[in-house]
């Protein structure tokens, strides 16, 4: 490789980082300035006095400020916490009931020799086209005679619909992948096809389980229109309409940076965590 | 560490697939003896994997029963029938290590765990695998992984190992080795067991009898030597035997003492013994015998190759009829020298012209020794 | 073990092997179907039956107006604003986000320092929400506190409003492609790595330039991949909303309102469930009529293109 192709290859590269990482570490950066210093007319690029005050202010906590005047605590700390716990219980909810009813489902029609089987995934995977607007309406006029609007019963069924196709899809074409020949051996050995599924199939794709998890994890975490439809303002309020309504109420860039920063960590950390998993995922089935 | 062992009745066996014309398995019975190494020998199609399959449980037959020792498993699925499979492929777990996918049938059937120890010990030492137990299936090597399967499958102490093909992905050499390693783990285990193969060579190499299938029909079952010598039909005859045989369509000549063939350039003179009119005419390569002659002989020596150190010749009449003859290679004859050849008659097979069936002549009388 | 041979017979449990593989299959599936009708296809229906009604959004009473609720949409000038805005913003999102995949994947299949670190960031992005993507460039695209501006100012260079009502769809697009292309990246990159190595060295010793090899060589091997990108990236922008509600809420104006925002609108602001129904249905319609005629394409071309190799 010659030296110029060399390095314009590295700076290509470098280009790339810039571009993915930038944004993320500007956000970064701000939760991380005084309001004061990010106040003033010109821009730093970074913080020239780093602090945690932002964050200590969101956990309901009084932090100086940076001439030591104690400031109290965000006024918007409890909403945004909670909106953290209802996400995680909503987004472990969802995780759970979409593996229970899509792992099966997905072995079936990728594995058991039966029939209705093109049709039956052809319509799983279409609903999948549809987009959330077209759904959200007759859920928001469904929930209000159901009584589900606002709580997170209501909202986990609504990421159901998005999760369970997406995961069927994704786990066919995992354990389409598997050797031909797996539950023919098993039976063999003594399970019933039952469990064959559960004793050789489950524990032989685990890592593509754990990649559906991890994906309907993310999905539901991530959800914003159903969250912000259905439970704005209400105690089953999640993360999403939480920060929504703090950055279009707050006039604060540096507090709204630091609630920003909370709610991307889990999604951020599990996505590096299980990258290598994520990165098998056939593109169709997104 | 012989077991007793049981013999599997099947009786009128017919499958046929849903969208399939012929029938997978047509009306098939067969008998297995207690303690056999039975081949199951079929060219691709011709039903033997779909025989194994209902034989394990797999798959139900549409018709017709089977019995285990005295017991009716025609309903029985695959995991309650005390079974074992060797497949063509993915015979281990891909996520377990060689010890756990050994272990996982006999844990299943709740095995003591001394037990099981004790006869993955003994089985994989016999197999030269014990030192590769705690590694995946991907970390062996082929013929590692092919032992491994067969231990798997002896483990559990079947009352039938089956085993579809086993030996077809690895490469000839190894293969041979597997084959002999397999029968002596026969004559030590002593497992009923049932080989697919479409393979003659091997058929004939590792089994107590060879049943041969096609078109969803067994057509002979018989021990091997049997088999070569006397075949039932022509399509058999030439199944069998590593060099294809000789099948010459002769008419009986005017005078009724020779039979010719259809361009009328070879007379062969069968000696007094009683053949139809018009037949086709049986004789493997080993058995014919080349004779030098002048250059009057219709017959030429048309190509010639090594075969296991002998030579074998493939001759020709001006017209195109082929003969192929087998001889030893001390006095090698030259491409178009003109030859003279005899028929060993006592391994001459008529078949009928029409039919492929094998006629009943008696070719063993008259005159012994060569024309 | 070595006589006892079937044992008992089996009793008849849920899940016995004497049930037939599709009744197996069916118990598997039936959850999940019955699941998807009582939360997919119901609500569709009823999303349907509320584009052919009239709801009083004070006393919620409803009466049967018929496609009246589509021929407002369609005779509105809003309607046809916002489904002009959401062609450009396809058409930006699909050109810059396939472009950025592109480019990202060509780039990781060759090696050099850093690789494997590029190749783990890459999927922080993706997985980002769009909503929170959304926060998180607002906070670049600020005149008063973004990065952008920051670097401008830094540079001594005059700041850029790209929210403006001009810049405004590019600005939302590359927000969009940042946060999506990570997926098409490693989409790509899998069939670019499948290419042999050969055939370009083949395609050097032919005397094809850089261009002519991409063209050549590259290209025809990711044609199915690339399209699929396409047609994903494409219908994601088409529906995108949460992005747009965040970064500039429909504005400046109605600079960025886009269909889904137009039903938002409609539905959740004015309650107007029949109007918001039946822009929705439209832009339903228009994504399915514009995939499926691009997959019509892209598979009569892939399917040319193997016919002219083989």
């Amino acid at each position: 490789m010659s030296t110029r192709r060399r390095v314009v290859l590295h700076l290509l590269a470098l280009l790339a980082l810039v571009w993915t990482i930038a944004p993320l570490a500007w956000i970064l950066l701000i939760s991380l300035t005084y309001h004061h210093e990010f106040a003033s007319s010109t821009i730093h690029l970074l913080p020239h006095q780093p602090t945690l005050a932002n964050y200590v202010r969101l956990f309901g906590r009084s932090a100086a400020d940076w001439n030591g005047t104690i400031q109290p605590p965000n006024a918007y700390g409890p909403l945004i916490r909670s909106g953290l716990v209802n996400s995680a219980e909503v987004a472990v909810a969802v995780t759970v009931l979409s593996m229970v009813f899509a792992v099966p489902a997905a072995y079936a029609l990728a594995r058991v020799d039966m029939r209705f089987r093109q049709a039956g995934l052809l319509t799983i995977v279409a609903t999948r086209a549809l987009p959330p607007v077209a759904t959200t309406i007759p859920f928001f006029v469904l929930y209000q005679t159901l009584g589900l609007s606002g709580t997170r019963l209501g909202l986990v069924i609504a990421h159901l619909t998005m999760t369970v196709p997406l995961l069927v899809w994704m786990g066919t074409s995992f354990f389409g992948g598997l050797p031909p020949g797996l539950e023919r051996m098993a039976r063999v050995d003594g399970c019933s096809r039952w469990r064959a599924f559960t004793r050789v199939v489950v524990p032989a794709s685990r890592h593509a389980m754990t990649a559906m998890a991890v994906i309907a994890f993310l999905t539901s975490w991530d959800e914003f229109t159903f969250a912000l439809i259905f439970n704005t303002g209400t105690s089953a309020q999640t993360f999403p309409p939480a920060l929504s309504s703090m950055f279009f109420q707050v006039s604060v860039p540096t507090e709204v940076a630091s609630a920003t920063v909370l709610g991307l960590l889990p999604p951020l950390v599990i996505a590096t965590l299980f990258q290598r998993y994520i990165r098998k995922v056939n593109l169709v089935g997104l | 560490m012989k077991t007793s062992n049981v013999g599997v009745a099947i009786d009128a066996v017919s499958k046929r697939y849903k969208s399939a014309k012929q029938p997978a398995l047509d009306g098939v019975t067969l008998d297995i003896r207690p303690g056999e190494l039975l081949a199951l020998l079929g060219p691709s199609g011709s039903g033997k994997t779909t025989l194994l399959n209902v034989l394990s449980g797999l798959e139900s037959a549409d018709d017709g029963r089977m019995l285990f020792g005295d017991q009716d498993v025609t309903d029985i699925p695959a995991e309650r029938r005390s079974v074992a499979v060797v497949f063509q492929s993915s015979m281990l777990y891909p996520h377990m290590s060689l010890r756990k996918s050994i272990a996982f049938a006999p844990r299943l059937n709740k095995v003591p765990d001394a037990e099981i120890e004790q006869r993955i010990a003994d089985i994989t030492g016999w197999l030269h695998i014990a030192h590769l137990l705690d590694r995946r299936p991907h970390e062996v090597s082929g013929g590692e992984r092919q032992r491994a399967a067969i231990a798997k499958a002896l483990v559990s102490r079947p009352a039938l190992l089956l085993m579809d093909e086993p030996f077809s992905a690895v490469d000839a050499q190894l293969r041979r080795q597997l084959r002999s390693e397999l029968v002596k783990l026969h004559r030590e285990f002593g497992t009923t067991t049932v080989f697919v193969t479409h393979d003659q060579e091997e058929a004939m190499a590792i089994s107590d009898r060879v049943a041969v299938m096609r078109n969803g029909r067994l057509v002979q079952v018989d021990e091997p030597l049997e088999l070569y010598r006397s075949p039932v039909n022509a399509w058999l005859a030439d199944f069998v035997g590593v060099q294809p045989i000789n099948v010459l369509p002769v008419r009986r000549s005017p005078s009724g003492d020779t039979l010719q063939t259809a361009d009328g350039e070879l007379t062969l003179k069968p000696e007094g013994r009683a053949f139809p009119d018009v037949l086709d005419l049986g004789v493997r390569p080993e058995h014919i015998k080349i004779i030098a002659s002048g250059s009057a002989s219709p017959l030429r020596v048309y190509t010639r190759e090594v075969v296991s150190g002998q030579m074998k010749y493939t001759l020709r009449t001006d017209q195109g009829t082929e003969i192929v003859a087998i001889r030893g290679s001390d006095d090698v004859l030259d491409i178009d020298t003109p030859v003279d050849v005899a028929v060993d008659w006592r391994h001459a097979i008529a078949f009928d012209s029409t039919t492929g069936e094998r006629l009943d002549v008696n070719l063993a009388k008259g005159t012994a020794g060569v024309s | 073990m070595t006589t006892a041979v079937g044992g008992v017979a089996p009793p008849r449990v849920p899940f016995s092997s004497r049930r037939t593989p599709t009744g197996f299959g069916m118990l598997l599936v039936a959850p999940v179907v019955l699941l998807l009708l009582a939360i997919v296809a119901y609500p569709i229906g009823y999303s349907l039956y509320l584009s052919v009604m009239a709801t009083n959004p004070i006393t919620g009473s409803q009466h049967l107006v018929g496609i009246a609720n589509f021929r407002a949409a369609l005779t509105s000038g809003d309607f046809w604003h916002a489904a002009g805005l959401t062609l450009y913003y396809v058409i930006c999102v699909t050109v810059i986000g396939t472009g950025v995949a592109l480019g990202m994947a060509l780039l990781l299949r060759e090696r050099f320092v850093g690789r494997p670190v590029l190749m783990a960031v890459i999927v922080l992005p993706w997985s980002l929400s769009t909503y929170a993507a959304g926060v998180v460039w607002r906070y670049v695209y600020s005149p008063q506190y973004g990065l952008l501006a920051g670097i401008a100012q830094h540079l001594g260079l005059h700041p850029f409003d790209f929210l403006s009502k001009q810049a405004v769809i590019p600005s939302l697009a590359i927000v969009h492609a940042w946060q999506f292309a990570p997926l098409g990246t490693y989409f790509l990159l899998a069939s670019l790595q499948v290419i042999p190595d050969d055939l370009y060295k083949l395609a050097k010793v032919d005397g094809m330039g850089m261009a002519k090899r991409f063209r050549n060589i590259t290209l025809p091997q990711i044609r199915m991949p690339l399209a699929i990108f396409l047609v994903l990236i494409g219908g994601q922008a088409a529906t995108a909303f949460d992005l747009i509600y965040f970064l500039t809420s429909g504005g400046p104006g109605d600079a960025s309102q886009t269909l889904t925002y137009d039903a938002y609108q409609q539905t959740f602001q004015d309650q107007d469930f029949g109007g918001g129904s039946a822009t929705s249905w439209l832009l339903l319609v228009l994504v399915t009529v514009v995939t499926v005629g691009y997959y019509a394409v892209a598979m009569s071309s892939s399917r040319r293109t193997r016919k002219a190799s083989s």
